[in-house]
């Protein structure tokens, strides 16, 4: 089967199937303390895992990482792609990059300016490269993201896909963007049952697929943490706040006791936030701990507090290995 | 066992009388513990166990792990004072974050809703399914109204003494908060419970609106603004499914 595949790149996932973790957020740069953070545990995770091929994990997580690091940009950037796929090999893919100004968020009119000028060239070049000649004959059907994201820029993608339609008279197949990351996911990575721990800007998620839909399991009950502990801290939003907060906690190492909050499958940053905010100031004035500190400790219980609920998922969903009856015996 | 209260090693006897090192099997992991199966006393029981997680700073990975032993035992002891039924506690090691508890024989909700599903028709197995969530209901709302929130109320968390519908055990308390509760942490608690009954059991809005209605029935005069705050935490979830 042939497909073009419109998508428009907003934010990073990750995906993790049966205890196998990978990473692949490294290409969307937005919450990059995030990405560096998960990659250094999802390696002391793989080292500890007894179920699965540790090697296998390991060499997987790693290429991901190297995979990722060259796009990795210092700006939030944002991408236009269009992609041709026959039977789940990609024939074409290229793209057309995004960059936000330094300390600013998109815009999204500014946004959509660009895809609209990006555009037909990129559709040009996706059928030139994927070699095919007649794509009224050759292609099978036409998918673009329909959201959720920015509506300007996502409106771009629609009206494209749908002249196409029109003009090749082709069926229609309108993608929610994140059931798209994970579905890129499963096709890169071969997972068939993956547990979805979705990280983005605005909202982060758990996912997985149960009695015939995607379904999210927990979800962020507060979000924005980030931005509002950067604002709280006064650290610089150049390039973006995540970024500052990563180079502050590489030189952290007291470990502030921080609200954890976990419920079910879902977390909240609202105790962490009220209780930085009241604090944190005077801990810095009087010495007691540093905001290096403060970002250190925010990496950390944010990273366990995901990784928590996407275990608790993999145990809801079964796809964890319940009940191994010598699997999980060490003593 | 006698033990001699004036003896010097007495205390270490004593523990040993505990049998401590008894005779364990592993039984499953769930989200966070391991669980074994094990004699205590001659009393069938449960060990459950947190285990450190090598993925977490391991300050903060202990923090947690006693900080939920503590809550877990809090929980179970007060939800039987308020006439909850929890499983017996037996002993606990808060040096090896382990509890040892009754076992409760019988089934969790979980598997019992899919044994009917398939023993029933449909009539019968949502008038069953019905009495089955406002009992339920009520159990939450008792808690509730103690100040108790769970924090993790699934299906796979309720067992059902001998499997029957009438006897609810409410276990794993880990997660669970007391005191200062606000109306928004119960409305969360109601709301996790609905999203694991949508992502467990298909067809199956019947049970959560039954729990809705026990819930309302017995949970006291916090009850009507939980359930407000249950819709407001509903909403909330999908305003932000829009902006992704
Ligand atoms: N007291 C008990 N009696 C019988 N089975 C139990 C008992 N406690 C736990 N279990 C079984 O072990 C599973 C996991 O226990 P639980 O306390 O829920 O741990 P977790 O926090 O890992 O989910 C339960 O779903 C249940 O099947
Ligand atoms: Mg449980």
């Amino acid at each position: 089967m042939v497909e073009v595949i419109a998508k428009i790149k907003i934010f990073q996932w990750e995906l993790i199937h049966n205890m196998r973790w990978l990473y692949q957020g490294f290409r969307m740069s937005v919450p990059k303390s995030a990405a560096l953070q998960l990659y250094r545990g999802l390696v002391r995770y793989a080292r500890q895992l007894k179920l699965t091929d540790q090697d296998w994990a390991l060499r997987r997580i790693r290429e991901e990482f190297e995979a990722g690091r060259d796009a990795r940009g210092k700006r939030a950037r944002e991408s236009y792609e269009v992609g041709i796929m026959r039977d789940g090999v990609v024939l074409s893919n290229p793209r057309a990059t995004f960059h936000a100004p330094p300390g600013e968020g998109f815009r999204p009119s500014e946004t959509a300016q660009h895809h609209r000028q990006q555009v037909v060239k990129l559709v040009l070049r996706a059928i030139k490269e994927s070699g095919i000649k007649e794509p009224e004959k050759e292609l099978d059907g036409i998918a673009f993201t329909k959201g959720p994201g920015m509506g300007a820029p996502l409106q771009v993608g629609a009206i494209v896909a749908r002249t196409l339609s029109l003009q090749w008279n082709l069926p229609l197949l309108g993608v929610n963007h994140c059931v798209g990351h994970i579905e890129m996911g499963r096709l890169i990575t071969g997972a068939d049952n993956p547990v979805v721990l979705y990280v983005s800007g605005g909202n982060t998620q758990v996912i997985s697929y149960s009695m015939h839909k995607y379904r999210i399991f927990g979800e962020t009950i507060v979000g924005n943490c980030l931005d509002r502990f950067a604002r709280v801290l006064k650290l610089s939003n150049d390039p973006f706040p995540g970024y500052n907060i990563e180079q502050m906690a590489k030189k952290g190492s007291k470990l502030v006791d921080l609200p954890y909050t976990v419920k079910g499958m879902d977390i909240s940053f609202s105790g962490i936030l009220s209780f930085i905010e009241k604090r944190a100031n005077e801990w810095v004035e009087k010495g007691e701990f540093t905001r290096e500190d403060l970002c250190f400790s925010l990496q950390e219980t944010v990273f366990s507090m995901l990784v928590e609920i996407t275990e608790r998922a993999m145990a809801h969903t079964g796809n964890f290995v319940e009940t191994p009856a010598n699997g999980c015996s060490d003593e | 066992m006698d033990v001699d209260m004036n003896d010097e090693t007495a205390e270490e006897k004593y523990e040993e009388g505990f049998g401590f090192e008894m005779d364990r099997k592993p039984m499953s992991q769930g989200a966070e513990a391991r669980i074994f199966k094990s004699m205590y006393l001659g009393k069938p029981s449960i060990i459950k166990q947190r285990f450190a997680k090598k993925y977490r700073h391991s300050t903060l990975d202990e923090r947690l792990n006693k900080h939920r032993v503590r809550a877990e035992v809090k929980g179970i002891m007060k939800a039987k004072q308020v006439g909850v039924e929890t499983p017996a506690l037996y002993f606990v090691d808060g040096e090896r974050n382990e509890i040892v508890m009754e076992r409760v024989e019988g089934c969790s909700a979980k598997e019992w809703i899919e044994k009917i599903r398939k023993e029933n028709d449909e009539k019968e197995f949502k008038d069953n399914l019905s009495s089955f969530g406002i009992l339920l209901g009520t159990k939450v709302g008792k808690l509730h109204a103690a100040s108790v929130v769970h924090g993790d109320l699934t299906t796979s968390n309720v067992l059902l003494r001998d499997g029957n519908p009438q006897q609810i055990v409410l276990i794993d308390f880990g997660l669970c908060s007391q005191m200062k509760i606000t109306a928004e942490e119960k409305g969360v608690d109601l709301y996790v419970l609905e999203r694991a009954i949508a992502s467990t059991h298909h067809d199956s809005e019947q049970l959560f609106k039954s729990v809705l209605e026990g819930y309302e029935k017995s949970g006291g005069k916090g009850a009507k603004g939980a359930l407000e705050k249950l819709e407001e935490v509903r909403m909330r979830g999908r305003k932000r499914d829009m902006i992704g």
